[in-house]
């Protein structure tokens, strides 16, 4: 079993943020969320039929840690947009009843 | 769990000023927490520079796992 060394880890998780226009770090996959407030997340980006990338935080702890650093943001999940955090699952819920995550997500 | 009112003091050391509110997530175990805040510190901050300042407060809290969850609604006076 390969072990994964933190400076992979990190490098995972700076790949995840800006290989991909939306990422999502949640608990758990967009299929079966492991937390109340990243299954809220995925509704929500459901909703909006955009493809994004999912991440399960819970496959290693050393996630969490890395990307509390890196977004100097506590919890869990974290939606990222063009390599910047959008927010946690307030944001995302504010942002979507406003109607701006479309606008983020979307690129407008 | 930590006391609901030990929470908002915090809130309210760290943003002077603040109109704080802090209840038990419903049906939460006491460590899920939603916090209400109105600061003047907020206006011309964006959604996520509020939500870092009331973290800030409470990140012993959140380190050491007496809040678990905190939903935050930070709104200007």
């Amino acid at each position: 079993m390969s072990v994964i060394t933190d400076e992979q880890v990190r490098e995972q998780i700076l790949q995840h943020i800006n290989g991909n226009r939306v990422a999502l770090f949640m608990k758990g996959m967009p299929e079966s969320p492991r937390c109340g407030f990243s299954a809220r997340v995925v509704e929500r980006m459901n909703a909006l039929g955009e493809e994004y990338a999912a991440v399960d935080v819970l496959v290693d702890p050393r996630i969490r840690q890395v990307l509390a650093a890196h977004s100097n943001w506590p919890t869990i999940p974290q939606l990222f947009v063009d390599g910047e955090l959008v927010g946690g699952c307030d944001i995302v819920e504010e942002l979507a009843e406003s109607g701006e995550l479309a606008t983020i997500v979307r690129g407008g | 769990m930590p006391e609901l009112s030990h929470v908002r003091q915090l809130i309210e050391t760290a943003l002077p000023g603040a109109v704080v509110r802090v209840e038990d997530f419903a049906g939460g175990g006491g460590d899920h927490l939603t916090a209400h805040v109105a600061a003047p510190q907020f206006v011309g901050l964006g959604l996520l520079a509020r939500h870092r300042l009331v973290y800030a407060a409470v990140q012993a809290e959140l380190d050491s796992g007496a809040i678990h969850a905190l939903s935050i609604q930070a709104s200007t006076p």
